[in-house]
């Protein structure tokens, strides 16, 4: 059986980061031109709601910004931000212009990193504090820390605030943290390879400044009026000629375009127009349920298999529940009216509405002889779990009185299944989709786009072992502008990107054989081989311990990898190393995070550790952020200091009016070199591919799983 | 001009972002104004009603009205027949639901029961009580009843459920396609 299956993926990482507003949960988040909360070019004391994800571009004279920001928590709000300086490229001498990297130009293009934190909470009387620093792990290029206040007078938001760094280029008065520590007035200006924690200019310097601002909302227009008074004059940009001068007066007006997405028109220093655009979401957001595909008024009938109407209820249900994105593989009927099913959940986002799409349907056919059900459900075709539900009575008033009676556990087998689903083996799948490859933050070239083709097959041989394949055919690609070199003092594991991209614009990312299974109850397994990813072949393992019950794993992988050739087909290079990690997962039940910590030895034969920590939801959404810490010393590693990164995963059903369980997970790192890197999508994918099933996700959504009379 | 693919790729996004969020009235508002449908088809929206069972929808519309009963369908054949106070045939469901019809009889005892017979299962009775009053407001009350049966074995409970609207025209109608099994609830669209 070969299915066709077209999918879409997202265009960019950048056009779906900004099309946060296009899917559901929309958040208001009035973010200022450096992304997080505040006014115009300044910070205030406001941020959004906990879990709001915001995207921003901003544009001035001084520089072109784009902003990632998160609510990590409450009262965290942390901000990834990359800058253009000097975008229009205006030159200091007249009659030049600045190309081609004149040295004479501003023409730096920076990476921060930006946390706001909420020391205060608005009361009646008491206005809301944060403190936050602008440049925590950056060059330097925006450094400054500020401590801000807000107090909201109706319609008339009022924020004050100080500021060390570049907010004391206008002082007030000296810095009063010279009373506590003379070293207070001593500012760090070597930022190194950057990367690091600046902690030496952290709130120093002999002056501090002070900036403010006003935003009054008029509602029924949806429009806010602004003013800003910034105590950074901008002295490096004037000194670089990209600026004439600055007047720390800005005035704007920012309009709601739709719930979400906001506008910004400002007169900024006294002399150019600014404009920003931002866009907010909820990654916490409740997901709608929405009707099984194939059934529905828009939808083509699912069709009505007459051959298996004799054959009773089960086939029936069975067929209905394919029709609509569950498989259910096997069925065993207790004599004491307990239904227990293996099932795969093949098109739901979330698990719960795949187990809910499979109570309706018991409902709709199963005898009423059947008082409980209990649904074991899979990954990877792996049993990973058991859901128990108590089949909710038929009189209304009593299902409304009792709450429904669910339980979650540790898969249960079926001993003796009575009814089958046969499948013959091979069978396979084929998808084909739309992909655009990014290239990002290359200083001399901070975007570039190679749309493709993108075939993948997958062929299920039975009894655990499959093949997974993926081709790239390039349609048209801007990689051929990249000049810049890895110049790495490592084996280049990473840095001869520019080769892979040039010289294999078109060619196999994935072509491996592999088996799953689980060695008992609690330990699954995989084995594989063949071309892992876009740079790498060889064979590997990986062996996990998870309990649905229990909130942490344990894993162990082993991989033999030996580098390809640029041309992505199935010559090798020379470099072979084994890398090998033990893995550590914890689902920590606080505020959804996630922490992962995986040690061992990766490619450059470094040795170190990686922690991981995200936020993960049960609508599909998860963003975090990651570090690794290898052997390697900073300035032996280059520019960035260490390997790190945010992770984002985003459920593309959000995106959709149908359902669906695909996603877009990609991993932003601001630098890529050589240290501390992994095979991509094998490290740990047991963990990864089984979350969605584990309890703690089951039981946030338990309410979803039941049957209701809406 | 890689800023400038850079910053189109920008504004090109916001403005998808914009001109994609069509929810809102005003966008709505435009759509109509530029909706292409027939004369017939939009004749045919005023008749429209929604038919949910088990999470799925379907849209119905009411072409045919004989003394009580009503007859549904759609522009895939499905149809569903209500006497008034029950379904009494459901044809072409999506899905295995198969061929539905449902009747009244008398017992054994002269007592008038109702029938339910669903393509290869067995054959479900139960007994409904008289239909009785019930009112929340002025456009909004009608009247319940409540059928009891055996099915497999299991004595089972269901409940018919019928809404009007402050012009006594039908708004919702509920009820269990036998006795135990799921609600199929059919919502009039259009007021």
């Amino acid at each position: 059986m070969l299915a066709l299956r077209s999918h879409l993926q997202p265009l960019t990482v950048l056009t779906i980061l900004l099309a946060l507003g296009l899917g559901s949960g929309t958040a208001l988040a009035q973010t200022n031109d450096f992304g997080v909360g505040g006014v115009l070019d300044v910070p205030s004391a406001r941020s959004p709601e906990d879990n709001t994800f915001s995207a921003t571009i901003s544009r001035r004279d001084v520089a072109d910004i784009y902003a990632l920001t998160y609510q990590v928590m409450p009262r965290v709000e942390a901000s990834f931000r990359y800058t253009i300086f000097n975008a229009r490229e205006k030159s200091p001498i007249p009659g030049t212009r600045c190309i081609a990297n004149a040295s004479f130009c501003d023409g730096l293009r920076d990476r921060s990193f930006e946390v706001k934190l909420q020391l205060l909470e608005e009361s009646d009387l008491l206005p809301e504090v944060q403190v936050g620093i602008r440049d925590l792990l950056g060059t330097g290029a925006w450094g400054g820390e500020y401590l801000v206040a807000n107090k909201q007078f109706g319609n008339l938001d009022l924020s004050v605030g100080i500021g060390w760094g570049r907010f004391s280029e206008r002082s007030i008065t000296e810095n009063p943290l010279t009373y506590i520590s003379d070293q207070f007035g001593v500012r760090d200006t070597s930022f190194g390879l950057g990367g690091e924690f600046s902690v030496k200019s952290y709130f120093r310097g002999s002056d501090i400044g002070a900036f403010g601002s006003v935003r009054y909302s008029i509602p029924q227009w949806r429009v806010d009026l602004l003013a800003a008074y910034n105590s950074d004059s901008y002295a490096r940009e004037r000194a670089l000629g990209t600026l004439d001068s600055a007047d720390p007066v800005s005035v704007g007006v920012e309009w709601e375009a739709t719930p979400g997405v906001r506008l910004t028109a400002s007169w900024q220093q006294g002399n150019n127009l600014a404009l920003k655009l931002s866009a907010a979401l909820d990654t916490g957001f409740e997901s709608p349920r929405k009707p099984p595909n194939g059934f529905g008024a828009t939808n083509s009938p699912a069709a009505i298999n007459k051959r298996d109407m004799k054959f009773g209820w089960f086939p029936r249900m069975a067929g209905d529940a394919e029709a609509s994105g569950v498989l259910l593989r096997a069925l065993q009927e207790e004599g004491d009216g307990v239904l227990r099913m293996r099932y795969s959940n093949m098109t739901y986002q979330m698990e719960a509405d795949a187990i809910r799409r499979v109570m309706d349907l018991v409902e709709l056919y199963a005898p009423r002889t059947v008082h409980t059900v209990e649904l074991t459900g899979d990954a990877l075709s792996l049993p990973t779990h058991t859901v128990r539900i108590v089949r909710p009575s038929r009189d209304r008033e009593l299902t409304e009185l009792l709450p429904p009676r669910i339980s979650i556990d540790r898969p249960v087998e079926l001993e003796r299944p009575t009814q089958l689903r046969k499948f013959k083996y091979p069978n396979g799948e084929l998808s084909v989709g739309m992909n655009v490859r990014t290239y990002l933050f290359d200083p001399d070239a901070p975007l570039l786009l190679q749309p493709s083709i993108n075939v993948r097959g997958a062929v299920d041989f039975g009894g655990g072992w499959g093949l997974d394949s993926e081709w790239v055919q390039s349609l048209s690609n801007q990689f051929d502008r990249i000049t810049r070199d890895g110049n790495s003092q490592l084996p280049p594991v990473r840095t001869e990107l520019k080769r892979y991209l040039q010289e294999g614009e078109s060619g196999i990312e994935r072509l491996a054989l592999l088996r799953r299974g689980k060695i008992n109850r609690d330990l699954y397994y995989q084995v594989f081989g063949g071309i892992l990813e876009e740079m790498y072949s060889g064979v590997g393992a990986e062996v996990l311990w998870r309990r649905a019950d229990l909130p942490f794993a344990v894993g162990v992988n082993v991989m033999a990898v030996q580098q390809r050739e640029y041309d992505k087909m199935f010559g090798l290079r020379d470099y072979k190393t084994v890398i090998g990690h033990v893995s550590g997962y914890w689902s920590t039940g606080f505020h959804n995070f996630d922490v992962v910590v995986h040690a061992g030895r990766y490619l450059a034969k470094d040795v170190g550790a990686t922690l991981e920590i995200q936020k993960r939801f049960a609508n599909g959404w998860s963003v975090g952020a990651f570090a690794t810490l290898t052997d390697v010393p900073f300035e032996v590693f280059g520019e960035g200091s260490f390997d790190k990164g945010l992770i984002f995963r985003i459920p593309l059903d959000s995106y959709s009016s149908r359902n669906s369980r695909g996603a877009f997970r990609t991993i932003l790192r601001s630098i890529n070199r050589d240290g501390g890197r992994m095979i991509e999508n094998w490290s740990g994918q047991l963990w990864e591919s089984m979350r969605s099933t584990h309890g703690d996700m089951l039981e946030d959504s338990r309410e979803r799983m039941v049957p209701t009379n809406d | 001009m890689i800023k400038r693919a850079l910053w189109s790729l920008g504004v090109l996004s916001m403005l998808l972002l914009a001109g994609c969020k069509l929810v809102t009235p005003q966008t709505e508002a435009v759509k109509r104004l530029f909706s292409f449908k027939s004369s017939d088809q939009k004749a045919l929206e005023a008749y429209a009603w929604s038919f949910s069972v088990g999470g799925a929808q379907y849209r119905l519309y009411a072409m045919k009205v004989e003394g009580r009963t009503v007859y549904f369908r759609n522009d895939f054949g499905m149809r569903v027949t209500w006497d008034g106070e029950s379904f009494i045939s459901i044809e072409n469901m999506p899905g295995g639901f198969g061929q539905y019809a449902s009747g009244r009889e008398l017992n054994s005892q002269g007592q008038e029961q109702r029938w339910y017979s669903q393509e290869s299962f067995p054959v479900r009775r139960a007994r409904c009580t008289p239909a009785a009053e019930w009112r929340l407001s002025s456009d909004r009350f009608g009247w319940r009843q409540t059928c009891r049966g055996e099915v497999d074995g299991v004595s089972v409970v269901s409940t018919h459920v019928v809404e009007y609207d402050g012009k006594s025209l039908v708004r919702e109608i509920e009820a269990s396609v036998f006795p135990g099994g799921p609600r199929f609830i059919l919502r009039r669209l259009n007021p």
